[in-house]
């Protein structure tokens, strides 16, 4: 078991970059991890309950804690929800403790629905008796690699969500310092790819182990990286080039056009369209069971009726 | 008295050497005796032993090879010679040629039941999953054991049913915890279901039972490879290297790990001579892209970038729902 502290965030980096600061409060990463008794969506939802075959599942709130419930009508399982994971943007799965090990919630909460539903990789799993209803055993490896992605895990004591320094190496001694910091906002496509994709999953990730399905249409950098007009070096085409990490994503679809026309304002360019860039070709792709729809970063000519590009 | 330097006197020495564990000296004894007599089928025979007792697979395969057909047809030491060398086979990753040499016995003595575990485990490894479960059937029709636990945990492994797998592999360990090949099993379905610590801890007894098991050596060094651990990834992955020289997903692992601890030169001279030796190995070209990006080799990883994109897209057009 790792112990967890929770501890506010890094102050010191708002007092010279107060915008960058205030904007990254309100993005889904910086509540990318939240202690479970202080989760939005738990707290507007206090009873949440699916039922499947002779299993009842069931989250509600009690004296301020929310607690999840597993039944067969024979046994039981009751354990206090430790940690939300997600935002809620698509949407939130549950860790638990018991009996001294972390689990994973088999179900999870979807935005789209607002209601639970297996979490992924779940509905698949035997469930033959109440412990295997109730979740997935998270080894200790596991844990780690959940919280090193869903936390600021390099500072210590732990804080919840993904923090300054998550991405900013040295922030803390270039607080103390003002040592040189890495300007991310210089560094080329491909180095961009792999810092996000050591979340995200990185080109090599996917390409060496896949899941080789629409699965991957979840992991950006490795879908980007197929992209014809993706090029290592130029940083037009990078990660940060198209979403600010210090911002709320906008799903305005036209507000990407210009990222477009960096590069495709001269020469070849579209015979259909000249705005809403993304619609076409950057179509929209369901995970079977998920819930939400995931635009496909593979840029590319989509025609209709031709398979989804693994 | 038998002179020393003889054949006899050499072959002697050896044994004894072999009997008290020291192999390498045995083996120094055996190989200045084959130099008197080349073909000596008793000094071929306890070199091939000592070979196999420690690990040296390949040696060891070729030293049973030159012995078997010295042998009489289905003599008791023909017997033992084939199932040795079988299980050479199985280690080395050679399963079809263990089943062709397991096949004729099989037919012999189908109620053999050493022989039908050895078989099966070459069918199931082997992917040859109908022919598996009916040596599975066969052993099962006898009662419990744990080598009928194993097989049906190495079938559920074979499936992806990784639970299934580990509740087999479970009672194996439960019947016989010494039992060559369980607690490797084992981590591999915990592995599956994403334990890996677990998985680690189960590989450890693989290696107390049997300090060859090549599965149990290579994905210790892989866990510690992701731990970060890079030393200890390394004296694992040598000692798999030993188990099956020449191996490619040794090397490909061998390779990351000099990448992942920023020898990054050697990673990728290590890949480029993989690449050459196995040029549909997607994982080496994957990792030899990412490499070459980070040595600003940009026109290299893009060339294999797109190499990995004509291989994945291949091979998705050959799966059933693309066409």
């Amino acid at each position: 078991m790792i112990l967890l502290f929770l501890a506010a965030a890094v102050p010191a980096c708002a007092t010279c970059h107060p915008a960058e600061a205030k904007s990254h409060a309100a993005t889904p990463m910086m509540h990318a991890l939240t202690p479970a008794r202080d989760s939005a969506i738990l707290k507007a939802n206090p009873q949440l309950q699916y039922q499947d075959g002779n299993y009842r599942w069931r989250i509600a709130r009690e004296a301020g804690e929310p607690v999840y419930s597993v039944t067969d009508g024979n046994q039981a399982i009751t354990a206090k929800l430790q940690w939300a994971f997600g935002f809620g943007e698509m949407g939130q799965t549950y860790l638990y403790e018991h009996n001294g090990a972390l689990y994973e919630s088999t179900l999870s909460y979807y935005t789209l629905t607002q209601s639970l539903d297996f979490t992924p990789g779940h509905l698949d799993r035997p469930r033959r008796n109440i412990k295997e209803a109730a979740g997935r055993l998270i080894d200790p490896a596991e844990v780690r690699r959940c919280f090193n992605c869903h936390a600021n895990n390099k500072t210590d004591p732990m804080i919840a969500g993904v923090q300054c320094e998550h991405c900013h190496t040295g922030a803390a001694a270039h607080v103390t310092s003002h040592s040189k910091m890495t300007r991310l906002s210089q560094a080329p496509a491909e180095e961009i790819s792999n810092l996000c994709g050591a979340c995200h999953r990185t080109w090599e990730d996917i390409a060496a182990s896949g899941p080789k399905s629409v699965l991957n249409v979840r992991f950006q950098p490795y879908r980007l990286a197929n992209s014809k007009c993706y090029d290592a070096t130029d940083r037009r085409i990078s990660c940060t080039a198209c979403h600010d990490p210090h911002s709320v994503t906008s799903h305005q679809t036209a507000s990407y056009d210009g990222k477009c026309m960096a590069c495709h304002a001269e020469g070849k360019v579209c015979s259909v369209a000249r705005q809403d860039c993304v619609t076409c070709h950057m179509p929209k792709a369901e995970i079977p069971g998920i819930h939400f729809a995931f635009t496909d970063h593979w840029i590319r000519v989509a025609r209709p009726g031709e398979p989804y590009p693994q | 008295m038998t002179h020393p330097e003889s054949v006899d006197g050499l072959a002697n020495y050896g044994a004894a050497l072999a009997h008290e564990g020291q192999y390498d000296e045995a083996i120094a004894q055996y190989g200045k005796a084959l130099t008197i007599a080349p073909d000596n089928p008793q000094v071929l025979l306890n070199l091939a032993l000592s070979y196999y007792k420690t690990g040296r697979y390949t040696q060891a395969r070729d030293r049973f090879q030159s012995v078997l057909p010295r042998l009489q047809p289905y003599s008791p030491p023909h017997r033992q010679i084939s199932f040795l060398l079988a299980d050479c086979d199985i280690r080395l990753g050679q399963y079809k040629a263990a089943v062709e040499l397991l096949d004729p016995w099989d037919r012999k003595s189908p109620d053999d039941m050493g022989l039908a575990y050895l078989l099966g485990t070459a069918l199931l490894k082997d992917k040859q999953l109908d022919r598996g479960a009916k040596v599975i059937d066969r052993i099962l029709r006898k009662g419990e054991s744990a080598e009928s636990r194993l097989l049906m945990g190495t079938a559920k492994l074979n499936s992806l049913d990784f639970t299934g797998a580990r509740d087999e592999l479970q009672k194996a360990a439960e019947l016989n915890p010494t039992l060559p090949e369980v607690h490797g099993s084992l981590g591999l379905a915990l592995l599956g279901l994403s334990q890996a610590d677990a998985a680690a801890a189960e590989f450890r007894k693989e290696l107390d039972v049997d300090p060859n098991n090549f599965a149990a050596v290579f994905q210790l060094a892989i866990l510690a490879k992701q731990e970060q651990r890079f030393e200890e990834s390394r004296k694992y992955l040598a000692r798999s290297l030993s188990l099956r020289p020449g191996d490619a997903a040794v090397l490909y692992q061998s390779a990351t790990v000099d990448i992942a601890s920023g020898k990054l030169d050697e990673g990728c001279r290590e890949l480029e001579e993989l690449v050459k030796l196995s040029p549909d190995f997607t994982e080496a070209h994957v990792s030899l892209a990412g490499v070459y990006y980070r040595l600003k080799r940009k026109e290299d990883g893009d060339r294999e970038r797109a190499l990995v994109r004509r291989l994945t897209a291949e091979a998705q057009a050959r799966q059933p729902a693309a066409k």
